[in-house]
C-alpha cells in the first residue's frame, strides 16, 4: 500500500497551505452568492493555478469545490435563496428553521454535516480510487470509449428533461473538443488559418466564457434589481449562538450518515453530481425520519442530509477522473483542466507517473475538508455580511475577473474576443434550456472518446465487432442499455402523469 | 414584445431560431471537414471521421428537436434589463479595442469598471459616481497586486 508510505509532512508546504485557504475563503464566498455557486468559483481560480505547482493548484481548486458546496448553504440558509443547485433542498427546511429557531444555529447543522460529508468522500476516494485505477489498467481503448459514451448518455439522458437539447449541448461540446491538431496524423482541424487554435479552444477561457460571462449576462437580467430586496430579508447572524448540544448532534447523526453514502455514491456516477445527490438524500432522510410531516417546516435533519451529501459527492466524484482518467460533472471537468495544464494526464497510468502527486490530492482533500470547518466555523458570520454586496459591485467584479482571467491564461486577445461572443451565446443557449453543464463536460471528454474509438477501428480494420469481443466492454454495454431503457421508462411514466 | 424594463419572447420561436442557427453551424462544420487535408500515412479513419460522426448525429438531434418542439406548447420567457446587456457587452468591446491599441491596461481597466459601476448603479448622485470611482480604482489596485506583481502577468 503506496499511499500509507506518503510523507505528509510534504504536504504541509507554504504553497499547499497558501493553496488551500485560497480555495476555501474564496470557494465559500462565491459559493455563498446567489446564483454563482462550484462551477463559477472553479472556473474563476482556474487561472490562478497557471503559476503553482500541481500539488498545490488542484488543492487550491478541490478546496473551492468543497466550500462552495458549503457556501451555497449560507444564502440557502440566511435569505432563502439557494447559492447553487446544490443547495436548494437545503433552502426548504433551512431557512425555515432559521426563521423560527435561529440562523447560526441552522449554518452549524450545515457546517457540521458538510464537513462530516466531506470526510466521507474524502475516505472513499482514499480507499477506492486504487483499487478502481488497478482495475482499469485492464482496460484498453474500447472499453475507454465505451466508458466515454456511457458518462455521455448519463449526462445527457439522466440528468436532463429536455433530452434532445441536452444531446445537442454534449454534440456541440464533442465539436468543440475537435477544434485543433489532430494527435493521430497532425491534420490542423477547424483552425481557419489561425496560429491561435492550432492547439485548440482553451480550456480557461472556454470553462470562464460558459459559466462566468453567461452567468454576467444572466445576472444582469435577473438580480440586478432583486438584490436589495433579498438583502432585506437576511437574517440577522449577530444574535444567539451556534453551538450544537451532543444531543442535538445526535438527532442528526442518521440524516447525515445517509446523506454521506448517497452523496458519495451519486458522486461517483457521471453526469448526476451534487444538486441530485441533495435531492436524493432529502427524500431518503423524509422517509426513513421518525418526524416525516416536520421536513419543509424546519427540521434539522432537513438541513443535515442534503449538505451532507452535496459535500460526500464532491470526493466521489473525483474517483473517475482518477482511477478513469474520466470527469463525471462540470466541476470536475475544470478540476480536471488545472491536471492538463501542467501537463498530467489523469487515469490509471497516473499512480505510476506521478504518484505522489496523487497520494497529496487524497490526503490533501481531507485536509480542505479540516479547513472548511474551520474557516467555516470563524467566518460565516462574516460571509452572511457579505451577502449585503450591492449587486452592481458583484455583476462588475464578476465580469472584470471573468476577464482578466482568460487573459492570464493565454495572453491572447483573440481569446478575449472568442471568450466574449461563447458567453453571450451560452447566456442565450441556457435560457433555453441546453445544458452548460453537457457542453462543458463532452468538451473535456471529446480527445478520449474520439482517440479511444478511431484506436480501436484503426486495430479492427474498421470492424465494430471490436467493441463486444472482451467481457469489459459488454459489462459496459449491458450498464448503457440499461441506462437508456430506465430514461425511456422514466419518459413514459412522466408523459403518463401528465396527461 | 417588450415589457417593462425587457423583453418577451416566445420560448417556443427562440428555440426553433436556435435550432436554425445550430443546424447552420453544422453546415458550416461539414464544408471545412470536406476542405481538411487528411494527414500522413491516414486510413478510412483519419482525421475527418469522428467530425463526420458529428455532424451527422447533430444535423439529425436538430430535426428531432424541431419535430419536437414544433408541437410543444409555447411559453413566453422575460429577458431583463436587455438595453443593460447591450450596453455592457458596448462597453466590453470599446474596452478591449482600448486596451489593445493604447496598451494602457489600468488606466482602460479603472476607466471601464468605472464606467460599469456607473451604469449598473440604480441611485446616480455625486456621492455613488465618487463611490463607484473609489471601488474601481481599489479593483485595478487588486488586479495590479495579485496579477501584475505576484503572478506576474504583462498586460
Amino acid at each position: 500500500m503506496e499511499m500509507f508510505q506518503f510523507d505528509l509532512l510534504s504536504l504541509f508546504t507554504w504553497s499547499n497551505l497558501f493553496a488551500i485557504l485560497l480555495g476555501t475563503f474564496a470557494g465559500m464566498l462565491i459559493g455563498a452568492l446567489p446564483g454563482l455557486g462550484g462551477p463559477v468559483a472553479l472556473s474563476l481560480l482556474l487561472p490562478v493555478t497557471y503559476t503553482m505547482s500541481p500539488l498545490a493548484s488542484i488543492l487550491l481548486l478541490l478546496a473551492a469545490y468543497q466550500s462552495a458546496e458549503y457556501g451555497g448553504s449560507i444564502s440557502s440558509i440566511i435569505l432563502g435563496i439557494p447559492g447553487g443547485p446544490a443547495a436548494v433542498a437545503t433552502t426548504l427546511d433551512g431557512h425555515t428553521f432559521a426563521k423560527k429557531h435561529s440562523p447560526n444555529k441552522a449554518l452549524s447543522y450545515s457546517l457540521l454535516a458538510s464537513t462530516i460529508g466531506g470526510i466521507f468522500g474524502a475516505l472513499l476516494l482514499i480507499f477506492l480510487t486504487v483499487p478502481i485505477a488497478d482495475f482499469s489498467i485492464r482496460m484498453s481503448d474500447p472499453e475507454y470509449f465505451l466508458l466515454g459514451i456511457m458518462g455521455l448518455i448519463a449526462v445527457s439522458v439522466i440528468s436532463s428533461k429536455d433530452i434532445s437539447k441536452s444531446m445537442i449541448a454534449v454534440v456541440l461540446g464533442l465539436m468543440a473538443g475537435t477544434i485543433g491538431m489532430d494527435s493521430l496524423t497532425g491534420s490542423q482541424r477547424f483552425t481557419f488559418g489561425r496560429a491561435e487554435l492550432v492547439d485548440g479552444l482553451g480550456l480557461t477561457m472556454l470553462m470562464v466564457s460558459i459559466f462566468a460571462f453567461a452567468e454576467v449576462f444572466s445576472m444582469i437580467s435577473t438580480e440586478l434589481k432583486k438584490k436589495n430586496k433579498t438583502s432585506q430579508n437576511g437574517l440577522d447572524t449577530t444574535k444567539g449562538t451556534g453551538r450544537l448540544s451532543m444531543q442535538e448532534i445526535k438527532a442528526v447523526a442518521k440524516p447525515i450518515s445517509i446523506g454521506s453514502i448517497i452523496g458519495s455514491i451519486i458522486g461517483v456516477l457521471p453526469g448526476l453530481g451534487a444538486g441530485a445527490a441533495s435531492w436524493f438524500a432529502y427524500s431518503a432522510a423524509k422517509k426513513t425520519s421518525k418526524d416525516p410531516e416536520s421536513f419543509g417546516n424546519g427540521n434539522p435533519e432537513g438541513i443535515s442530509a442534503p449538505e451532507a451529501s452535496n459535500n460526500a459527492s464532491v470526493g466521489g466524484a473525483l474517483i473517475p477522473l482518477l482511477a478513469l482518467g474520466i470527469p463525471g460533472s462540470a466541476s470536475i471537468a475544470i478540476v480536471s483542466g488545472a491536471f492538463i495544464i501542467h501537463g498530467i494526464q489523469p487515469g490509471p497510468n497516473i499512480f505510476n507517473t506521478n504518484g505522489d502527486l496523487v497520494y497529496g490530492i487524497f490526503y490533501g482533500f481531507l485536509l480542505t475538508t479540516i479547513v472548511m470547518y474551520i474557516v467555516g466555523r470563524v467566518f460565516t458570520n462574516a460571509y452572511a455580511k457579505i451577502l449585503k454586496v450591492p449587486s452592481y459591485i458583484l455583476i462588475t467584479g464578476v465580469l472584470f475577473l471573468s476577464i482578466i482571467g482568460i487573459y492570464s491564461a493565454s495572453l491572447l486577445f483573440f481569446d478575449l474576443w472568442i471568450g466574449l461572443v461563447i458567453g453571450l451565446v451560452f447566456f442565450f443557449l441556457k435560457a433555453l434550456n441546453f445544458s452548460v453543464a453537457s457542453f462543458s463536460l463532452e468538451f473535456i471528454l471529446s480527445p478520449i472518446i474520439e482517440i479511444s474509438l478511431r484506436r480501436s477501428l484503426i486495430l479492427s480494420d474498421g470492424s465494430f465487432g471490436i467493441f463486444l469481443e472482451r467481457p469489459i466492454s459488454v459489462a459496459i454495454i449491458v450498464i448503457i442499455v440499461l441506462m437508456v431503457a430506465y430514461s425511456i421508462f422514466s419518459l413514459r411514466k412522466s408523459k403518463k402523469a401528465t396527461t | 414584445m417588450i415589457c417593462k424594463g425587457g423583453i418577451l419572447v416566445s420560448y417556443k420561436k427562440s428555440t426553433l431560431i436556435t435550432l436554425v442557427g445550430i443546424a447552420l453551424f453544422g453546415i458550416i462544420y461539414a464544408y471545412s471537414i470536406n476542405s481538411m487535408a487528411n494527414g500522413l500515412g491516414t486510413t478510412n479513419i483519419g482525421p475527418k471521421y469522428f467530425p463526420n460522426i458529428l455532424v451527422t448525429s447533430l444535423l439529425i438531434l436538430c430535426v428531432i428537436s424541431f419535430i419536437q418542439n414544433l408541437k410543444s406548447e409555447d411559453q413566453k420567457i422575460d429577458i431583463n434589463n436587455v438595453g443593460m446587456m447591450v450596453i455592457t457587452v458596448l462597453f466590453t468591446v470599446i474596452y478591449f479595442l482600448a486596451w489593445y491599441f493604447t496598451g494602457w491596461f489600468y488606466v482602460m481597466t479603472a476607466l471601464f469598471l468605472w464606467a460599469l459601476l456607473i451604469l449598473f448603479t440604480e441611485i446616480r448622485t455625486l456621492k455613488s459616481i465618487i463611490i463607484c470611482l473609489a471601488i474601481s480604482v481599489g479593483f485595478t489596485l487588486f488586479t495590479y497586486v495579485i496579477f501584475g506583481q505576484i503572478m506576474m502577468v504583462r498586460f
